[in-house]
């Protein structure tokens, strides 16, 4: 009797680290979201005439580490050309920033399993998804990396984007200075955590 | 023999063709937006944070695209990518700050108040699901 009593408290107390150790597993998954809030996009357009580039340091990006889910934010006015004019053009003409104030990419890194968070480390990525831009929402698919450092992840990119793919119009007059397709790199550093 | 007479019409045609294209070069080369000699519009890291959380589209018509004067309380400060300074001013929002790249490096301390000019690009994404409030960019600012 008192044997079964004590092979039964045996069980009864496997149960429960079992149970805790569990419960540590969930809670520190889903506290794993790292995220910025000053991520850097740029893009950059190479035509015979003139080469354009702008830079973004303003993006804001999450990356929800158990599901791989993924998420990036950026305000078309953040942009910065070295020329105003350009940047004029870009909002106004362009992108019609005040009446499309932001582009989103929502998507996955499907791959996730193969990013360890907490050991220094490069993996490559694939990351699916849909990019709105220009109030046109397409899909996107892009191989990318994201490296560990000392508990902190980065993720980088790089994709074309045809610009006609979003309803970009580029009037007849400079067409030849601006690319039909633009390259954007992506660089985000995950220094903040929830 | 007479010497031909230059047309003042055409002399003028020329100045004026010559003025529009110095112009037009001049425009089409001009930097960024010079902050520093910018027409600001004064108001608090709070007002304006509550601005854009009561009318979004009101607000990005006020202040989206235009030079700032915004004093506020210092809540963080950091560095970007790049290693520019930024600096997060408090507003009525929990977690929602206003989030300035400065153009030169700044000292400043958390709990300080201070007023800062730059250029306004808007209001950034709210996770509300994550717990992750949007920011207020501010970029290019120079201290007052």
């Amino acid at each position: 009797m008192v044997f079964q009593i004590i092979k039964s408290y045996k069980h009864c107390s496997l149960l429960f680290i079992l149970f805790v150790s569990c419960c540590f597993a969930f809670s520190a998954a889903s506290a794993q979201r790292v995220y910025t809030k000053n991520g850097h996009i740029a893009f950059f357009s190479k035509s015979p005439l003139e080469n354009i580039s702008a830079e973004n340091n303003e993006v804001t990006s999450i990356i929800n580490v158990p599901t791989g889910e993924l998420q990036f934010s950026v305000l078309i006015k953040s942009f910065r050309f070295k020329k105003s004019l350009m940047e004029e053009h870009f909002n106004e003409n362009y992108l019609e920033s005040d009446k499309y104030p932001k582009a989103v990419f929502k998507g996955t890194i499907l791959n996730i399993t193969a990013v360890n968070f907490t050991k220094d480390g490069n993996v490559n990525v694939q990351v699916s998804g849909n990019l709105t831009l220009h109030g046109i929402t397409k899909p996107v698919i892009s191989s990318g990396t994201i490296t560990i450092r000392n508990g902190i992840a980065t993720a980088a990119a790089f994709f074309k984007l045809r610009l006609a793919d979003y309803n970009i119009k580029i009037p007849g007059i400079v067409k030849d200075n601006i690319a039909e397709q633009v390259d954007i790199t992506v660089n985000c550093i995950y220094d903040r955590k929830l | 023999m007479r010497k031909k007479k230059i047309s003042p019409i055409i002399i003028a045609l020329v100045i004026f063709i010559v003025a529009a294209a110095a112009t037009g070069f001049y425009y089409f080369n001009k930097g960024p937006v010079n902050i520093s000699s910018a027409v600001a519009q004064k108001i608090s890291a709070e007002q304006l944070y509550r601005s854009f959380q009561q009318d979004t589209i009101q607000a990005s018509k006020n202040y989206s695209g235009k030079v700032l004067e915004v004093t506020g309380l210092v809540t963080r400060t950091s560095k970007n990518q790049q290693g520019q300074t930024l600096i997060f001013l408090k507003t009525t929002d929990n977690g929602g700050v206003i989030n300035c790249t400065m153009q030169k490096d700044a000292e400043v301390l958390q709990g300080n108040t201070v007023t800062l000019k730059g250029l306004c690009n808007g209001i950034g994404e709210a996770v509300p699901e994550l717990g992750i409030a949007a920011d207020i960019y501010l970029s290019q600012c120079l201290l007052k």
